[in-house]
């Protein structure tokens, strides 16, 4: 009896044990995922957005109707590829080096020199960032165009020549109207690495026997040649994955490079699937690999501690002062006043090639684009509401994003900042295929709906708005949110009266980059548009589509989108460049 | 029982051991301070008593109560009810300074009538009454750093944490604060934790100190204690200077030097049998003498170097084969070259270490 009391006792224990052991096991299971929630959760979003489609299309550029296949990569050693691969790069390699020298020159002149307006200067070299490519692109038809281009006929009538000294329909006016259009992200780029970089280096050069010229040539110039090759690398890279000046100038030259092709594959019936994918697929690993170089250079490189440099020496320039500042004005005027102006022109005129007057500008062509095309109006508001719904929930998302990457020590947070910022090496007609492929037919249908574009904006604008959010987190002194939660103050309420409150400028521009971006996006809105759900960028392509005639409406809705983002484009870019981000 | 009590915290971060397995027991009012040099591991202690990082391993337990053990949920720093000064400050910028101290208050969903009542006795306190409207940016550091110690005040704080709170002050105004904080951690009485590098900060204002190194607690007495008898050669050269010889015990009160002198020691408790030793001696505590006495514990050397510092002398002697470094009140000066005897106090030397090579 006592033996079996005993036993008793014993087996309650053990259960007892056992029972407190699974408990403790649970316990610290759901411990472990109530921990690591803030990472998983987000990680899970970017999965489902980003991942899922992006992997589903390099998946089927490997399968054709009857399995796997190699059939799709084959047809790239075909000669109609090579000429598109030798179109692409040569765009790519053209505009990279016009605009990176621009870029870099004109920032060194406007940061380190005593140039005069090098105010002005600076937001007439940011300006072009706020025109919308594919208004640029149109502004160069309208002015470089052989015979009937404004310029060219300024020109002729000017020296009197024969014929047209330009023609925008070729290679070389690509290149021309791409690094026109690009050079802002190399002038800043390599700004900021000139504002950060430590005078006293300089300073010390000069002490130890080196001329000014000598400094310049040892000391800045290597200390600045990461950023150069940096900004060389994005213009790179941005080259080849955009879509506005190959898909007008390209088409209208017959010179077809890699992101229209994706576009002519899928845009005729029947859509050529795999060599959409396939060359979806070749754009996706250069640009990644660019992307993945261009961090590589800049890693380390921290911009965030920058204080002013008001009161610093500049470099004189003595005699050429004067020159740089004419060399600046000309610059200028032809490649950043120009297309604005002659877009300005085109939207005033009676019709596209006729003698623009005092006596015959009009201002119909503004009516023209609301009552010849009724889809205009609902193109416009579908543009604002996307991008208005795009821009708030990436600022609030990346915000929440970057605390949790930058204040917790919850593992897999890196892979989370990682995931979150890939998009900037998606192109954007890659992310339309991937979305286009994965959600045309069930389970989730969403072609044909406006989801698809709000999907595509959040995807492309990721990786800006989480920039903005990360470097005003950055600014902020973690122990303010410390000082919160040790006085008592739970997680949430210190995100909401702390960290929001701090890093609302930050977050704003962020949401600012978003918004101008949705709403200018022209490749993958083009894929991925339906009737009644068109935007502004996608009626400007329709139009110019539709031929001549329809030009000058479309000048004048380009003039309304540039309206809508160049101001908000340059103020920001000045912000960003005063506080270092 | 201790108020406050650490056991065997650990914090690692993959290879490298930030805080290695600190023991600290800290009683109800006590104004204890962890001092060490930078990378030593007393930041992060601090902050994983506030709950801002999650210790590898070990216990903390406040007032009986487990904050923090392996496997359990840690306690969020806001359940803690602990108030925290931090080296930056880390005044809310966005808020007034009426604000900053009450916002605390409102999360513990205090009435309006006591959320001003405390707000304005945390101010009084530090001085600040009559600055309530004012904002962060309008605010010299010093007075920053008096809005900062009104918020940790205005909760009635179990624990209150000192991160280097001073080191951001110039030297002048670094001293003063140092006994206005004692002076108001006494009146109200709160058990205090103050994180700090500065010796002499730590002599001024803790009750005890733990000297730090390494991850580890080195040694913990009150400011006398870790001064007088430091018990390794990290604590003695830390705190103050320090003149180290290894010696071999001889007897009960004898050690042998090198050099075969023999020097009688008074009064050291942790004195072993047998075995080479580290001895150490201040050197404030050493007689400096042109000729010789004769009388024990004096060891003969002449002046190698010699500076004159206005308020004392400070002298390189060398004896035998070593250098000791001897202080005097400004007397004699000897130049560099005179033959000297110095004469090292019994009751002055510290055995710091057994058993050394």
């Amino acid at each position: 009896m006592a033996e079996n009391a005993n036993r008793t006792i014993t087996m309650g224990e053990w259960s007892n044990n056992g029972l407190s052991l699974a408990r403790r096991g649970l316990g610290a299971a759901v411990l472990g995922l109530s921990r690591g929630l803030p990472v998983t959760l987000p990680l899970l979003i970017l999965a489902g957005i980003v991942l899922y489609p992006v992997a589903g299309l390099v998946g089927s550029s490997f399968f054709g109707d009857k399995g796997f296949t190699l059939a799709n990569y084959t047809q790239l050693l075909a000669p109609r590829f090579l000429k598109i691969m030798i179109n692409t790069v040569t765009l790519g390699l053209g505009a990279a080096v016009l605009a990176t020298a621009a870029g870099t020159i004109f920032a060194w002149l406007c940061v380190c020199t005593d140039l005069p307006f090098r105010k002005t200067f600076t937001i007439l070299h940011i300006a072009p960032y706020g025109l919308p490519t594919i208004a640029a692109a149109l502004a160069w038809i309208f002015l470089l165009t052989p015979k009937a281009g404004l310029f060219n006929r300024f020109l002729m009538w000017l020296l009197g020549l024969e014929n047209a000294p330009f023609n925008i329909l070729s290679m070389p006016g690509m290149i021309w109207a791409l690094s026109t259009h690009l050079y802002p992200w190399a002038f800043l780029f390599t700004a900021g690495a000139f504002a950060t970089m430590d005078r006293s280096l300089e300073d010390a050069a000069r002490l130890s026997g080196a001329s000014e010229f000598k400094a310049f040539r040892k000391i800045t110039v290597p200390l600045v040649a990461p950023s150069i090759a940096a900004a060389f690398i994005l213009v790179f890279a941005i080259s080849i994955e955009q879509f506005s000046i190959g898909g007008t100038i390209g088409v209208l030259a017959r010179i077809p490079i890699l992101p229209v092709e994706i576009y002519r594959s899928i845009a005729v019936y029947p859509p050529d699937w795999g060599f959409a994918t396939t060359l979806s697929v070749v754009l996706l690993c250069i640009t990644s690999l660019l992307i993945y170089g261009q961090n590589k250079l800049l890693a380390g490189k921290s911009f965030a501690t920058v204080t002013g440099r008001e009161t610093m020496d500049r470099v004189r320039l003595g005699k050429w002062r004067w020159v740089a500042c004419a060399a600046s004005l000309v610059f200028v005027s032809v490649a950043v006043v120009l297309p604005y102006v002659g877009m300005i022109m085109v939207s005033l005129s009676p019709s596209l090639g006729s003698e623009l007057t005092w006596d015959n500008f009009t201002f119909k062509h503004y009516a023209d684009i609301f009552t010849e095309h009724p889809f205009v109006f609902r193109a416009i508001r579908n543009s604002f509401l996307l991008a208005f719904f795009a821009a708030t929930f990436l600022a609030i998302f990346t915000l929440a994003v970057a605390v949790v990457v930058k204040r917790t020590q919850i593992p897999a947070r890196g892979l989370l900042g990682y995931l979150i910022r890939w998009p900037v090496a998606i192109p954007g007609s890659v992310i339309a295929v991937s979305l286009l492929y994965t959600y045309i037919r069930p389970p989730v249908q969403l072609v044909g709906t406006i989801w698809i574009l709000l999907l595509a904006y959040l995807i492309r604008n990721l990786p800006y708005a989480y920039s903005a959010a990360y470097a005003g987190l950055s600014r902020v002194d973690p122990a303010l949110e410390e000082a919160a939660r040790i006085h008592s103050t739970p997680a949430r309420r210190t995100f909401f009266r702390i960290i929001v409150p701090l890093t609302i400028p930050s977050v704003m521009a962020g949401w600012m980059i978003a918004f101008i971006n949705s709403l200018r996006e022209l490749p993958a809105s083009l894929l991925l548009f339906s009737p009644g759900n068109e935007t502004i960028s996608v009626a400007i392509y329709e139009m110019f589509e539709e031929g001549a005639f329809q030009m000058t409406n479309a000048a004048a809705l380009m003039t309304l989108l540039s309206l809508a983002t160049l101001l908000p484009a340059v103020i920001m870019k000045l912000r960003s460049r005063e506080t270092g981000s | 029982m201790a108020h406050v009590e650490l056991k065997n915290l650990r914090k690692t971060y993959g290879e490298t051991v930030a805080v290695d397995g600190v023991n600290l027991e800290i009683g109800k009012g006590e104004f204890m301070t962890l001092l060490g040099p930078s990378g030593c591991g007393k930041t992060t202690t601090l902050r994983i008593i506030a709950g801002l990082i999650e210790p590898t391993d070990g216990e903390i337990r406040v007032g009986g109560r487990l904050l923090s053990c392996p496997g359990a949920k840690l306690v969020p720093p806001e359940k803690r009810n602990m108030g925290m000064v931090f080296q930056s400050y880390a005044v809310w910028p966005h808020m007034s300074v009426f604000e900053n101290v009450a916002f605390p208050l409102r999360n513990l969903r205090k009435s309006k009538d006591e959320i001003h009542r405390r707000v304005h006795a945390a101010l009084e306190l530090v001085k600040l009454d009559g600055m309530e409207g004012r904002y962060p940016s309008h605010l010299s550091g010093g007075q920053q750093q008096r809005v900062a110690l009104a918020r940790a005040l205005a909760v009635e704080p179990d624990i209150l944490l000192f991160d280097e709170p001073l080191s951001n002050l110039d030297a002048k105004l670094r001293e003063e604060m140092r006994f206005e904080l004692k002076e108001i951690q006494r009146r109200i009485g709160v058990t205090s934790i103050y994180v700090t590098h500065d010796q002499a900060e730590a002599m001024a204002i803790s009750d005890r100190i733990a000297v730090m190194a390494q991850g580890r607690v080195k040694q913990i007495g009150t400011p006398r204690e870790v001064y007088d008898s430091p018990q390794d050669p990290f604590t003695a050269e830390f705190i103050g200077l320090a003149n180290f010889l290894q010696a071999k015990v001889t007897g009960e009160k004898t050690v042998c030097l090198s050099g075969r002198q023999e020097l009688d020691i008074d009064g050291c408790k942790a004195m072993p049998t047998s075995g080479n030793v580290l001895i150490s001696i201040r050197p404030h505590n050493i007689a400096i003498n042109r000729e010789e006495n004769g009388t024990r514990n004096e060891l003969h050397g002449f002046v190698e170097k010699g500076s004159y510092l206005g308020d004392k002398v400070d002298y390189q002697v060398r004896v035998g084969e070593s250098i000791l470094r001897v202080q005097t009140p400004p007397g004699d000066v000897y130049a560099e070259g005179t033959k000297v005897s110095v004469r090292l106090p019994p009751d002055k030397i510290s055995v710091i270490s057994a058993n050394v090579r």
